[in-house]
């Protein structure tokens, strides 16, 4: 094992995979919002 | 932002890419088919820097034949580890239920990668957040000066996610 290693407790690893999800979620808003303004200037060419 | 070479890119992607102000990727396949991908850096998930992979078709219109768009996700993710190094995240999405599917793809698509051998890839599959089925992998380079600590990590995410979450 590296020796860097340092286990994180349950609630650092709950709260990492709470702000990870909420970041995702963005992420995904971002690139929706894009691909349905490009097809809205598809359809509206 | 992650820095990747769009000539250099399109050189080898079937699909003309397009890379946009934020950094974001956009293509569109042959079917007419609209698809964005965002890589972006979080270090909170894995205790260490990982870039984390994203893909969306607006539609929800699965391509599994489209070998072109297999090839174009492949040259994408090949030019992230040339131009950056590091490591690859991949969290399936899970708002519409397609997660398995999509999870399966993306791996069978990367098992037919030329150099699939040069990574290391780790999975995790059918970890239950809730009622929600959660898949993902990180895929390294398997000559990563950091890999056992990386993999270490991801182990122990893994193992938290199998426990039920509050």
């Amino acid at each position: 094992m590296d020796s860097r290693f340092t286990p994180r407790t349950d609630e650092e690893m709950l709260k990492a995979v709470r702000d990870f999800q909420k970041r995702q979620q963005k992420m995904y808003s971002r690139l929706s919002a894009k691909l349905e303004k490009e097809v809205l200037q598809e359809e509206l060419a | 932002m992650i820095e990747l070479n769009i000539a250099r890119l399109n050189l080898k992607s079937p699909y003309y890419v397009t890379r946009d102000e934020d950094g974001d990727l956009l293509f569109v396949t042959d079917y007419g088919v609209k698809y964005g991908i965002s890589f972006e850096l979080n270090e909170g998930m894995m205790n260490y820097p990982a870039y984390e992979f994203g893909i969306l078709n607006k539609e929800n219109k699965p391509s599994p034949s489209d070998r072109k768009l297999r090839d174009t996700v492949l040259a994408i993710i090949e030019e992230f580890f040339y131009s950056n190094g590091g490591v690859l995240l991949y969290i399936c999405a899970t708002g519409d239920g397609m997660q398995k599917f999509r999870f399966h793809l993306f791996l069978r698509w990367f098992n037919t990668y030329k150099y699939r051998d040069l990574y290391e890839i780790r999975t995790i599959e059918d970890v239950m957040d809730g009622k929600t089925p959660n898949y993902g992998a990180i895929i390294v380079e398997k000559t990563h000066p950091d890999l056992e600590l990386i993999l270490a990590r991801f182990d122990e995410l893994a193992a938290f996610l199998k426990k039920p979450i509050a």
